[in-house]
Protein backbone atom coordinates (compact mmCIF):
# COMPACT_ATOMS: atom_id res chain seq x y z
CA UNK A 1 0.00 0.00 0.00
CA UNK A 2 1.90 3.37 -1.05
CA UNK A 3 2.53 5.53 2.07
CA UNK A 4 0.16 3.44 4.06
CA UNK A 5 -2.46 5.08 2.49
CA UNK A 6 -1.50 8.18 2.20
CA UNK A 7 -1.40 10.04 -1.66
CA UNK A 8 2.25 11.25 -3.41
CA UNK A 9 0.46 14.70 -3.41
CA UNK A 10 0.13 14.85 0.42
CA UNK A 11 3.25 12.91 1.33
CA UNK A 12 5.31 16.29 -1.11
CA UNK A 13 3.01 18.65 0.78
CA UNK A 14 3.95 17.66 3.95
CA UNK A 15 7.10 16.57 3.72
CA UNK A 16 8.71 17.72 1.71
CA UNK A 17 10.35 21.00 3.66
CA UNK A 18 11.70 18.37 6.23
CA UNK A 19 13.24 16.38 3.24
CA UNK A 20 15.02 19.62 1.78
CA UNK A 21 16.18 20.35 4.88
CA UNK A 22 17.63 16.72 5.08
CA UNK A 23 19.22 17.64 1.69
CA UNK A 24 20.58 20.94 2.02
CA UNK A 25 22.35 19.47 5.29
CA UNK A 26 23.64 16.22 2.68
CA UNK A 27 24.77 18.39 0.17
CA UNK A 28 25.54 21.85 1.43
CA UNK A 29 23.73 23.78 -1.27
CA UNK A 30 20.52 25.14 -1.43
CA UNK A 31 20.50 24.51 -5.33
CA UNK A 32 21.87 21.34 -5.53
CA UNK A 33 19.19 20.23 -2.44
CA UNK A 34 16.77 21.45 -4.83
CA UNK A 35 18.03 19.24 -7.50
CA UNK A 36 18.57 16.55 -5.24
CA UNK A 37 14.78 16.41 -4.13
CA UNK A 38 12.94 17.26 -7.16
CA UNK A 39 15.43 14.12 -8.75
CA UNK A 40 14.07 12.28 -5.87
CA UNK A 41 10.29 12.47 -6.03
CA UNK A 42 10.14 12.27 -9.45
CA UNK A 43 11.10 8.96 -9.01
CA UNK A 44 9.17 8.15 -6.31
CA UNK A 45 5.98 9.76 -8.32
CA UNK A 46 7.35 6.64 -11.06
CA UNK A 47 7.04 4.22 -8.61
CA UNK A 48 5.09 5.41 -6.07
CA UNK A 49 2.61 2.46 -5.55
CA UNK A 50 5.44 -0.22 -4.98
CA UNK A 51 7.05 2.30 -2.07
CA UNK A 52 5.99 1.20 1.26
CA UNK A 53 7.41 3.89 3.53
CA UNK A 54 7.86 7.02 1.55
CA UNK A 55 9.42 8.85 4.37
CA UNK A 56 12.17 6.36 4.54
CA UNK A 57 12.52 5.65 1.12
CA UNK A 58 13.20 9.29 0.33
CA UNK A 59 15.61 9.73 2.82
CA UNK A 60 17.68 6.44 1.82
CA UNK A 61 17.29 7.97 -1.96
CA UNK A 62 18.47 11.28 -1.06
CA UNK A 63 21.79 9.47 0.94
CA UNK A 64 22.42 7.17 -1.70
CA UNK A 65 22.68 9.72 -4.38
CA UNK A 66 24.90 12.05 -2.16
CA UNK A 67 27.20 9.18 -1.56
CA UNK A 68 27.15 7.22 -5.25
CA UNK A 69 27.86 11.12 -6.69
CA UNK A 70 31.05 11.17 -4.52
CA UNK A 71 31.63 7.36 -5.98
CA UNK A 72 31.58 8.17 -9.32
CA UNK A 73 33.35 11.53 -8.91
CA UNK A 74 36.07 9.48 -7.12
CA UNK A 75 37.12 8.01 -10.41
CA UNK A 76 35.82 11.06 -12.74
CA UNK A 77 34.78 15.01 -11.96
CA UNK A 78 31.55 15.57 -12.46
CA UNK A 79 29.36 18.94 -12.56
CA UNK A 80 26.25 18.77 -11.09
CA UNK A 81 23.96 20.74 -12.94
CA UNK A 82 21.06 23.26 -11.96
CA UNK A 83 18.33 22.58 -13.39
CA UNK A 84 16.44 26.01 -15.61
CA UNK A 85 13.73 26.44 -12.78
CA UNK A 86 16.44 27.80 -10.33
CA UNK A 87 16.76 30.28 -12.59
CA UNK A 88 13.74 31.68 -11.57
CA UNK A 89 13.02 30.30 -8.02
CA UNK A 90 12.03 32.48 -5.46
CA UNK A 91 14.18 32.39 -2.56
CA UNK A 92 12.57 31.93 1.00
CA UNK A 93 15.14 33.84 3.19
CA UNK A 94 15.68 30.54 5.22
CA UNK A 95 17.39 28.90 2.42
CA UNK A 96 19.76 31.80 2.30
CA UNK A 97 20.42 31.16 6.28
CA UNK A 98 20.95 27.51 6.07
CA UNK A 99 23.71 27.97 3.33
CA UNK A 100 25.56 30.64 5.68
CA UNK A 101 24.96 28.72 9.04
CA UNK A 102 27.89 27.83 10.51
CA UNK A 103 27.37 24.02 10.79
CA UNK A 104 26.33 24.22 7.34
CA UNK A 105 29.59 25.95 5.47
CA UNK A 106 31.39 23.19 7.71
CA UNK A 107 29.60 20.20 6.66
CA UNK A 108 29.99 21.51 3.15
CA UNK A 109 33.98 21.05 3.65
CA UNK A 110 33.78 17.54 4.56
CA UNK A 111 33.84 14.87 1.72
CA UNK A 112 30.25 13.97 0.80
CA UNK A 113 30.59 10.53 2.25
CA UNK A 114 31.68 11.96 5.69
CA UNK A 115 29.15 14.08 5.44
CA UNK A 116 26.59 12.01 5.30
CA UNK A 117 27.50 9.76 7.67
CA UNK A 118 27.22 12.51 10.17
CA UNK A 119 23.51 14.03 8.97
CA UNK A 120 22.30 10.68 8.76
CA UNK A 121 23.73 9.74 12.43
CA UNK A 122 23.13 13.60 14.47
CA UNK A 123 20.06 14.51 12.25
CA UNK A 124 18.13 12.28 11.28
CA UNK A 125 19.54 9.60 14.26
CA UNK A 126 20.32 6.67 12.45
CA UNK A 127 21.70 4.14 13.82
CA UNK A 128 25.44 2.83 12.65
CA UNK A 129 24.04 -0.13 11.36
CA UNK A 130 21.19 1.41 9.90
CA UNK A 131 23.45 3.63 7.63
CA UNK A 132 25.72 0.88 6.89
CA UNK A 133 22.56 -0.99 5.15
CA UNK A 134 21.66 1.98 3.15
CA UNK A 135 24.69 3.24 2.12
CA UNK A 136 25.89 -0.14 1.10
CA UNK A 137 29.45 0.17 3.62
CA UNK A 138 30.52 -1.80 6.22
CA UNK A 139 29.48 -0.90 10.03
CA UNK A 140 33.25 -0.19 10.43
CA UNK A 141 33.32 2.31 7.83
CA UNK A 142 30.31 4.50 9.21
CA UNK A 143 32.29 4.16 12.31
CA UNK A 144 35.81 5.41 10.92
CA UNK A 145 33.59 8.07 8.92
CA UNK A 146 31.62 9.17 11.43
CA UNK A 147 35.10 9.63 13.94
CA UNK A 148 36.81 11.65 11.27
CA UNK A 149 33.51 13.75 10.32
CA UNK A 150 33.55 14.55 13.57
CA UNK A 151 37.25 15.39 14.30
CA UNK A 152 36.59 17.73 11.17
CA UNK A 153 34.06 19.21 11.91
CA UNK A 154 35.55 20.28 15.27
CA UNK A 155 38.10 21.69 13.95
CA UNK A 156 36.84 23.34 10.76
CA UNK A 157 33.74 25.10 13.68
CA UNK A 158 36.85 26.05 16.08
CA UNK A 159 35.89 23.82 18.74
CA UNK A 160 38.24 22.69 21.50
CA UNK A 161 38.86 18.99 20.91
CA UNK A 162 37.84 17.64 24.30
CA UNK A 163 40.84 14.91 24.58
CA UNK B 1 41.14 6.23 39.42
CA UNK B 2 42.10 9.79 37.64
CA UNK B 3 42.42 8.73 34.69
CA UNK B 4 39.18 7.32 34.75
CA UNK B 5 37.56 10.59 36.14
CA UNK B 6 39.82 12.27 33.48
CA UNK B 7 37.92 9.95 30.75
CA UNK B 8 34.92 9.99 32.34
CA UNK B 9 35.01 14.06 31.58
CA UNK B 10 36.56 14.09 28.26
CA UNK B 11 33.60 11.63 27.25
CA UNK B 12 31.17 13.94 28.87
CA UNK B 13 32.00 16.57 26.82
CA UNK B 14 32.35 14.90 23.55
CA UNK B 15 28.46 13.74 24.05
CA UNK B 16 27.74 17.36 25.11
CA UNK B 17 29.56 18.43 21.77
CA UNK B 18 27.17 16.02 19.71
CA UNK B 19 24.13 16.89 21.22
CA UNK B 20 24.92 20.45 20.18
CA UNK B 21 25.73 19.61 17.06
CA UNK B 22 22.04 17.69 17.14
CA UNK B 23 20.55 20.71 17.75
CA UNK B 24 22.61 22.92 15.39
CA UNK B 25 21.70 20.79 12.52
CA UNK B 26 18.19 21.09 13.64
CA UNK B 27 18.47 24.37 13.63
CA UNK B 28 20.13 25.36 10.55
CA UNK B 29 17.50 24.17 8.12
CA UNK B 30 14.30 24.71 10.61
CA UNK B 31 12.87 27.33 8.72
CA UNK B 32 13.86 25.91 5.11
CA UNK B 33 10.47 25.72 2.72
CA UNK B 34 10.25 23.69 -0.39
CA UNK B 35 9.09 25.73 -3.22
CA UNK B 36 5.15 26.28 -3.64
CA UNK B 37 5.06 24.11 -6.99
CA UNK B 38 7.06 22.40 -5.98
CA UNK B 39 4.33 19.55 -6.45
CA UNK B 40 3.68 20.44 -9.99
CA UNK B 41 7.42 20.68 -11.09
CA UNK B 42 7.80 16.98 -9.42
CA UNK B 43 4.66 15.11 -11.12
CA UNK B 44 5.56 16.71 -14.37
CA UNK B 45 8.93 15.46 -14.17
CA UNK B 46 7.63 12.34 -13.18
CA UNK B 47 5.08 12.23 -16.42
CA UNK B 48 8.02 12.96 -18.22
CA UNK B 49 10.33 9.99 -17.11
CA UNK B 50 7.71 7.06 -17.26
CA UNK B 51 7.10 8.28 -21.05
CA UNK B 52 10.11 7.78 -21.24
CA UNK B 53 10.98 4.32 -19.98
CA UNK B 54 7.90 3.34 -22.31
CA UNK B 55 9.83 4.51 -25.27
CA UNK B 56 12.80 2.76 -23.93
CA UNK B 57 11.29 -0.13 -23.19
CA UNK B 58 9.68 -0.41 -26.72
CA UNK B 59 13.01 -0.31 -29.05
CA UNK B 60 14.35 -3.07 -29.76
CA UNK B 61 17.52 -4.44 -28.12
CA UNK B 62 19.57 -4.02 -31.00
CA UNK B 63 20.23 -0.88 -30.54
CA UNK B 64 19.47 2.14 -28.28
CA UNK B 65 20.22 5.81 -28.59
CA UNK B 66 21.19 6.75 -25.08
CA UNK B 67 22.83 10.58 -24.19
CA UNK B 68 23.99 10.57 -27.80
CA UNK B 69 25.92 7.33 -27.87
CA UNK B 70 24.89 4.10 -29.22
CA UNK B 71 23.89 1.73 -26.30
CA UNK B 72 24.27 -2.02 -27.09
CA UNK B 73 23.87 -3.30 -23.83
CA UNK B 74 28.29 -3.13 -22.81
CA UNK B 75 29.87 -0.71 -21.09
CA UNK B 76 30.79 2.37 -23.62
CA UNK B 77 33.56 2.73 -21.38
CA UNK B 78 34.46 -1.43 -20.71
CA UNK B 79 37.73 -1.57 -22.65
CA UNK B 80 37.06 -2.94 -26.09
CA UNK B 81 38.77 -6.34 -27.21
CA UNK B 82 42.41 -5.60 -29.16
CA UNK B 83 43.73 -8.50 -30.81
CA UNK B 84 47.58 -8.71 -30.11
CA UNK B 85 50.23 -7.70 -32.70
CA UNK B 86 51.16 -11.06 -32.51
CA UNK B 87 50.46 -14.09 -32.17
CA UNK B 88 51.02 -15.37 -27.97
CA UNK B 89 52.06 -19.03 -28.89
CA UNK B 90 54.13 -19.70 -25.53
CA UNK B 91 52.57 -17.62 -22.37
CA UNK B 92 49.84 -19.12 -20.47
CA UNK B 93 46.91 -17.20 -20.65
CA UNK B 94 44.72 -16.88 -17.20
CA UNK B 95 41.38 -16.13 -17.54
CA UNK B 96 38.33 -16.31 -14.98
CA UNK B 97 36.84 -19.80 -14.85
CA UNK B 98 33.13 -20.83 -13.93
CA UNK B 99 35.11 -22.66 -10.89
CA UNK B 100 36.80 -18.97 -9.05
CA UNK B 101 35.43 -17.75 -6.34
CA UNK B 102 32.82 -15.14 -7.15
CA UNK B 103 33.34 -11.20 -5.94
CA UNK B 104 32.84 -10.55 -2.88
CA UNK B 105 29.59 -8.25 -2.15
CA UNK B 106 31.54 -4.96 -1.84
CA UNK B 107 33.99 -5.67 -4.42
CA UNK B 108 31.58 -6.41 -6.93
CA UNK B 109 29.56 -3.05 -5.87
CA UNK B 110 33.16 -1.58 -6.90
CA UNK B 111 33.30 -2.93 -10.07
CA UNK B 112 29.80 -1.48 -11.06
CA UNK B 113 30.70 1.68 -10.09
CA UNK B 114 34.07 1.70 -12.11
CA UNK B 115 31.79 0.98 -14.78
CA UNK B 116 29.83 4.49 -14.29
CA UNK B 117 26.88 3.04 -14.07
CA UNK B 118 24.64 5.09 -10.70
CA UNK B 119 22.38 4.11 -8.27
CA UNK B 120 19.67 4.53 -10.82
CA UNK B 121 20.31 1.66 -13.17
CA UNK B 122 20.62 -0.08 -9.94
CA UNK B 123 17.12 0.31 -9.26
CA UNK B 124 16.10 -0.75 -13.11
CA UNK B 125 17.73 -3.68 -12.35
CA UNK B 126 16.50 -4.79 -8.97
CA UNK B 127 13.06 -4.33 -10.86
CA UNK B 128 13.99 -6.69 -13.45
CA UNK B 129 15.54 -9.05 -11.55
CA UNK B 130 13.53 -9.22 -8.27
CA UNK B 131 15.87 -8.44 -5.92
CA UNK B 132 16.26 -5.43 -3.92
CA UNK B 133 19.07 -2.71 -5.11
CA UNK B 134 21.95 -3.58 -3.49
CA UNK B 135 21.94 -7.34 -4.86
CA UNK B 136 21.38 -5.92 -7.92
CA UNK B 137 24.80 -3.72 -7.92
CA UNK B 138 26.59 -7.15 -6.47
CA UNK B 139 24.80 -8.90 -9.18
CA UNK B 140 25.35 -6.38 -11.89
CA UNK B 141 29.22 -6.06 -11.09
CA UNK B 142 29.64 -9.97 -11.50
CA UNK B 143 28.36 -9.55 -14.96
CA UNK B 144 30.63 -7.08 -15.81
CA UNK B 145 33.66 -8.63 -13.92
CA UNK B 146 32.88 -11.89 -16.26
CA UNK B 147 32.24 -9.58 -19.33
CA UNK B 148 28.75 -9.76 -19.25
CA UNK B 149 26.62 -7.15 -21.10
CA UNK B 150 23.90 -5.78 -18.73
CA UNK B 151 19.96 -6.07 -20.09
CA UNK B 152 20.67 -2.45 -20.94
CA UNK B 153 19.29 -2.34 -24.26
CA UNK B 154 15.60 -3.32 -23.25
CA UNK B 155 15.30 -1.32 -20.41
CA UNK B 156 17.65 1.98 -20.93
CA UNK B 157 20.44 1.29 -18.46
CA UNK B 158 23.42 3.06 -19.51
CA UNK B 159 26.50 4.24 -17.71
CA UNK B 160 27.07 7.35 -17.67
CA UNK B 161 29.55 8.84 -20.22
CA UNK B 162 32.55 10.11 -18.84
Amino acid sequence: MPGVGGSFEEFVSTGSDRLLGLAVLLTGDRGHAEDLLQDVLERMYVKWRRIDDPHAYARTALARKVTDRWRSRARRPREVGLEDWHDHAVSDGAGQRADRSRVVAALRELPPRQRAVIVLRYFEDWSEEQIADQLDVSRGTVKSQASKGLANLRELMGVEVPW
Amino acid sequence: MVNDRGNDRANERANDWEDGLRRELGLAVQDVQAREDLLGVVREGGRRRVRRRRALTAVPAAGLVVGGAVWAGVARTAPAPVAPATPVTSAPVLEPTPSEAPLSFEVAIQVFYAHHYEYDDAEILADLWQVDVSEAKAKAGRLLDDGQPLPGAELGVSPESP
